[in-house]
């Protein structure tokens, strides 16, 4: 069954969990506490007044793993949180309750569910291809918010970072009654790669692919009809936004981003009724569709560590149209995961004689592997350890690669490779570039509250005079994250 | 076996072919620069941009283009507008750079080009005339030829195809590109007197055009260091001082020309210095004067502008006059020019040539600044300034050096 299959909190959960940061050292701090916390968490967990353990919305937000698999395999079960069900209580209806299961949350009956989330996550990196000042890549961030769920109809969800100029990330309602349709309003991402919809707690890597960074439009605000039809062997999403999103939003007046969008997406898992390993493969494609007015446009190509490898010179209009195709599977625990992203822009009307030019094109792609060697099941998501780190175990540790590349061009200039390129604002034949990456990763989850990332990635790209290091093709960066919440 | 007429086809088809290719790969600068030849030059640019440069002449924005010349058609160039008291939106001066755009890209062998509008020249030809007599004696001048320029196939006019002054230029002048080159700018009647030890004063006037990102103190020090040493007060070292930053022969030979072309905007012009470019050998502190835009030469078309008109105004002219031998090349060199002059009626065979190559164009240039009659009362001036002025500079040479015995 699809991740279409859920209900879309649950989907939230499993894609776009809170992420935040604190201070380093103030991480590093809470931490070294939560290592010794589970204990008491897993203890609170399992005390009677604890009310609920399993409950309707999982505590953790690895949920695409979790709740995902537990769908899965129930598929023709569109509420599988009912086993999940806490047990019974006797307890007045309507009463209202505040748990902590193990995050806070407020109940009131079996109609009203609130719960309160945070994520602190800090990140230090290191790059061969950065200023010398590298401090500067050092990132923090905080994120609180609530999600919830009315009527057993109706769920929303508000999330926003503690600092910065664009704070709010998740502000939506979703009415999903119905399996077959439901319809969804607010701030939330677009229907567009499977990679840029996985929260950043999920995230096998310290970043996502380079791809889904530059070439997924990421959140807007629109509303979006949703669901699962034929017995759940398809899902499909379809909404319109107001933009397309802000991976490629700019505030900067010379340069243009989609307006009004259109989005769709389909998924399918074309061997869920194989009992095999097999099951698990999904499949999905995806389509936007964006006008442009005439300007420079604002989709730029960056590195792993968000150095500048290529910066549109070239002048847009008419449509901006996204691509994309998806595979994941997951058997046992190991995980592939694989996307091309394709996105063209119109260039109607901006050649010297007033003509039509080859449309700009930015293409990525990415194939990944996982491979939980202490033995967790990687659709169940590896915040829940077989054995945790305060229960005599080393928790949950695995092993990651990915191989990337991120390219831009024209249409003319990827038809002729050995024409050299123009930085002209007009030119057919554009000058391009692309950026070829190797991560190798580690993630250590100790338990459910904290992750650890571990990352080292090497880039190349084809024309490092526009890259961060000019003259130097290749090199070498490192990352580490440390992300806690609940 | 194939029939004998179809192996002639096929024969005459290769011939051709050949013939095309080789036409094709044998055009050179030179062929752009044939002043026999009346070119033409067509560009593309964008309607908007066009409008906008149109708009904004008075900016140096530069927009994207094609060229199109012969059977060539260059990419991604880019254009605009340039040029001082000439720049106007009617018939626009155009700066053209190959390689802006596209690293490494050149046109026949050049990284730019300039189209001159000939905006104040109502001859048209005065410019290429003056170069072409610079090259005649010997110094570093401008290539130029006449074109017919199109704009998105709107005919612009007569214009002046003229080699700029960049890395390329002074190569082919002077056998070496790694030194500063720098084009003057025109702020305000400055005669070459010193502005101070600040080098932001030197900045406006001298725009580097070659290794434009290197320290001001690397830039200017030794402008600033030559015209300190210009308006030295010791007579007694001033020569070996200035010498040690300016090649002063040079200096003095490329006035004389001038003075000989009666040129009204030169380095003893009648708006102070103006139209040079200053070059800096690599490794070297000495320094050179290169002409630049010469379409006020012939001003005075009577020919008898005095030898020495202005020449006290500017502050290195007059005191490096006052050496008997800088005095006597001055003079020499005056002398040479009324010879080059007339040898082969060289002066008025090249004005002549010039009209006849321009006339038909000239005249259905409606976007010139003068009117048919003043271009045929101009070009008839020349021609009396052809026959007259060797024998007055002669004469004046001849009296100065009475003068000085």
């Amino acid at each position: 069954m699809t991740t279409s299959g859920l209900s879309r909190l649950q989907k939230c959960r499993l894609s776009r969990p809170f992420c935040a940061g604190a201070g380093w050292s103030l991480v590093l701090a809470a931490g070294m506490t939560l290592v010794s916390a589970p204990v008491v968490s897993a203890a609170a967990r399992e005390a009677p007044e604890g009310g609920i353990t399993a409950p309707r919305f999982a505590p953790q937000d690895p949920a695409s793993s979790q709740s995902n698999a537990t769908t899965e395999k129930k598929p023709k079960d569109d509420k599988p949180q009912k086993e999940e069900k806490p047990p019974k209580e006797k307890k007045k209806k309507g009463a209202v309750q505040f748990l902590f299961v193990p995050h806070p949350s407020l109940r009131v009956g079996k109609q009203v569910q609130v719960d309160f989330r945070a994520r602190v996550r800090g990140e230090a990196n290191r790059s061969d291809a950065a200023s010398a000042d590298q401090s500067r890549l050092d990132l923090e961030r905080r994120r609180v918010g609530i999600e919830g769920e009315l009527l057993k109809a109706v769920a929303f969800q508000v999330s926003r970072e503690t600092t910065g100029t664009d704070p709010w990330r998740e502000a939506w309602v979703d009415y999903e009654q119905f399996t077959f349709a439901r319809a969804q309003w607010g701030l939330f991402k677009l229907p567009f790669s499977v990679d840029e919809n996985t929260g950043a707690t999920n995230q096998d890597f310290a970043s996502r692919s380079l791809a889904a960074n530059a070439l997924a439009p990421g959140r807007a605000r629109g509303w979006m009809l949703h669901g699962q039809v034929f017995n759940h062997a398809l899902g499909y999403e379809y909404g319109v936004f107001d933009h397309d999103g802000h991976n490629a939003y700019t505030n900067n007046p010379g340069r243009v981003t989609g307006a009004s969008t259109t989005a769709w997406r389909l998924t399918s898992q074309p061997l869920r009724r194989i009992k095999s390993k097999w099951t698990d493969l999904e499949v999905g494609y995806g389509s936007t569709t964006s006008d442009l007015v005439e300007g420079f446009s604002s989709i730029k190509g960056q590195t792993v560590l968000g150095e500048d490898f290529y910066a549109s010179h070239f002048l847009v209009n008419g449509a901006r149209r996204r691509t994309s195709y998806e595979l994941r599977f997951r058997p046992g625990p190991f995980s592939l995961k694989s996307e091309f992203i394709r996105v063209t822009e119109e260039r109607l009307g901006e050649g010297v004689e007033d003509t039509a030019l080859s449309p700009l094109v930015a293409e990525g792609w990415y194939m990944s592997g996982t491979w939980a060697v202490t033995g967790e099941t990687k659709s169940d998501g590896l915040t829940e350890p077989i054995r945790p780190l305060a229960r005599g175990g080393i928790g949950a540790l695995e092993v990651a690669v990915r191989l990337e590349q991120l390219s831009f061009g024209s249409e003319a200039s990827f038809a002729a490779p050995g024409e050299t390129g123009s930085t002209s604002p007009r030119a057919d034949v554009v000058l391009g570039n692309s950026d070829r990456a190797l991560t190798l990763g580690v993630n250590w989850y100790p338990n459910r509250y904290l992750k650890l990332q571990f990352n080292v990635i090497k880039e190349q790209l084809t024309d490092p005079s526009q890259g961060p290091l000019p003259g130097t093709s290749s090199f070498w960066s490192r990352v580490i994250r440390l992300q806690l919440g609940f | 076996m194939p029939r004998p007429h179809f192996v002639l086809v096929l024969a005459c088809m290769a011939v051709l072919m050949a013939g095309a290719v080789r036409s094709a790969c044998a055009q050179t600068a030179t062929d752009l620069f044939d002043v026999g030849t009346l070119q033409e030059i067509r560009l593309l640019v964008n309607s908007r941009d066009l409008a906008l440069l149109r708009q904004n002449y008075g900016l140096n924005t530069k927009y994207p283009a094609d060229l199109l010349w012969r059977n060539l058609r260059v990419r991604n160039i880019s254009v605009r507008s340039r040029g001082f008291g000439s720049r106007n939106p009617t018939k626009l001066g155009l700066h053209i750079e190959f390689d802006h755009y596209t690293t490494g890209q050149r046109f026949l062998g050049l990284r730019s080009l300039v189209l001159k509008n000939e905006w104040q020249d109502p001859t048209l030809i005065r410019d290429q005339v003056a170069m072409a007599f610079f090259n005649r004696m010997g110094q570093p001048a401008s290539r130029e030829s006449f074109g017919r320029v199109y704009i998105n196939n709107e005919y612009q006019g007569v214009y002046g195809i003229v080699e700029n002054i960049d890395e390329d230029y002074v190569t082919r002048t002077l056998g070496e590109n790694t030194g500063y080159l720098f084009e003057f700018h025109w702020q305000d009647f400055w005669h070459g007197e010193y502005l101070g030890d600040d080098l932001a004063a030197y900045k406006p006037r001298f725009e580097p055009r070659t290794h434009a990102l290197e320290s001001d103190t690397q830039l200017y020090s030794s402008i600033r260091d030559l015209f300190l040493e210009i308006n030295g007060a010791d007579d007694t070292v001033w020569r070996d001082r200035v010498e040690r930053l300016l090649d002063l022969r040079q200096f003095i030979t490329l006035v004389a020309i001038e003075v000989y072309l009666s040129e009204w905007d030169g380095l003893t012009g009648n708006w102070a210095m103006n139209n040079f470019y200053l070059y800096r050998r690599a490794g070297s502190s000495v320094q050179l004067f290169l002409p630049w835009d010469r379409d006020r030469a012939m001003t005075q078309m009577t020919g008898d502008m005095s030898i020495f008109e202005r020449t006290d105004d500017n502050v290195l002219f007059h005191r490096a006059i006052a050496y008997s031998d800088l005095r006597d090349l001055y003079l020499t060199v005056l002398e040479q020019c009324a010879q080059a002059a007339v040898q082969d009626d060289w002066f008025r065979t090249t004005v002549a040539r010039s009209v006849s190559v321009i006339a038909a164009a000239a005249y259905q240039d409606t976007k010139k600044h003068f009117t048919d009659a003043e271009y045929d009362a101009e070009t008839q001036g020349l021609m009396g300034f052809a026959g007259v002025r060797p024998a007055f500079v002669l004469q004046e040479v001849a009296r100065a050096r009475r003068g000085s015995q």
